[in-house]
């Protein structure tokens, strides 16, 4: 289908349309290339969750980003939601919660999660107080 | 012309440093993987001159400790002077690739929810080849340098 759209002559414009139309996440490089993000799900359950580290062992898999992705575009939702916990996100949801890292852990392992994202979300302005501040140093 | 083959591309992410202030930061997911050999994941800032991968001291309970400051004590030279920090062997997870290497765990780095900590060389950049292409915002990464 791709192929077809990218050799039919069409606009760039309605290629790119009609790739949001189908779900195909897209990004246009500076050099005028199309990127596209197309891995789907060709088996569920395809292997025990526990084996999935196993197999995973020595194997290339592709960035996902997603959870990265995810929080970075509902960083303002989950400020309003969340200042000052720790959050674990799991396939784009906050799935555990809490203000104490111990405690957030222990929702995870209760919940079997596995893999989560974690990360905090802060409940006040960003301060850099180490290197890498964009100050005159 | 040398040519490298990378399998990755991670783009910069947007990033408010200060009240206002953003910036294009190679940030990247890795996985920590904790003691009972269950893994987690965190942004981490690629940081090529951090000698050693580190973490907010805060983090301490993934790496299953029951205080931050119980590992080898080392200071670091930082922009705003020296700064304590506590050193632990663990092991980390990026593209499916695992390397055990040292971790130290730092009080001032900022509390942002796009990034936990450094990534850094020591135990980790040999096992892996790294590209950057400024004028795109990506970080090229192979497994196979």
């Amino acid at each position: 289908m791709l192929e077809f759209a990218l050799t039919s002559g069409r606009p760039p414009e309605e290629i790119l349309r009609q790739l949001d139309s189908i779900g195909i996440e897209w990004y246009v490089t500076n050099q005028g290339d199309l990127s596209i993000k197309a891995w789907q799900i060709a088996a569920e359950n395809f292997i025990p969750a526990e084996r999935v580290d196993e197999i995973r062992q020595g194997h290339v898999i592709p960035d996902d980003g997603d959870a990265l992705e995810w929080v970075s575009a509902n960083l303002e939702q989950l400020t309003r939601e969340y200042a000052g916990s720790w959050i674990a996100i799991k396939n784009n949801a906050v799935v555990a919660a809490s203000t104490n890292l111990q405690e957030l852990l222990g929702q995870i392992e209760a919940q079997s999660i596995p893999n989560p994202f974690l990360t905090q979300v802060p409940d006040g302005p960003i301060i850099w107080e180490t290197a890498f501040a964009n100050k005159d140093l | 012309m040398q040519t490298r083959t990378f399998e990755h591309t991670v783009q910069f992410r947007n990033v408010e440093i200060d009240p206002g202030v953003w910036e294009s930061l190679p940030i990247i997911t890795v996985g920590l993987v904790q003691p009972d050999g269950s893994s987690v994941e965190l942004p981490l800032l690629f940081d090529t001159g951090a000698n050693v991968t580190s973490l907010r001291w805060d983090l301490y309970p993934l790496l299953g400790l029951s205080s931050w400051d119980i590992g080898e004590p080392i200071e670091i030279s930082t922009a705003n002077g020296i700064a304590l920090a506590y050193q632990y062997d663990f092991t980390l997870e990026l593209f499916g690739k695992r390397t055990t290497c040292p971790i130290r765990l730092m009080k001032g780095l900022p509390s942002d929810a796009l990034f936990m900590g450094l990534f850094g060389r020591e135990g980790v950049f040999q096992d892996f080849g790294f590209g950057f292409w400024e004028g795109s915002k990506e970080l090229y990464i192979t497994l196979q340098p």
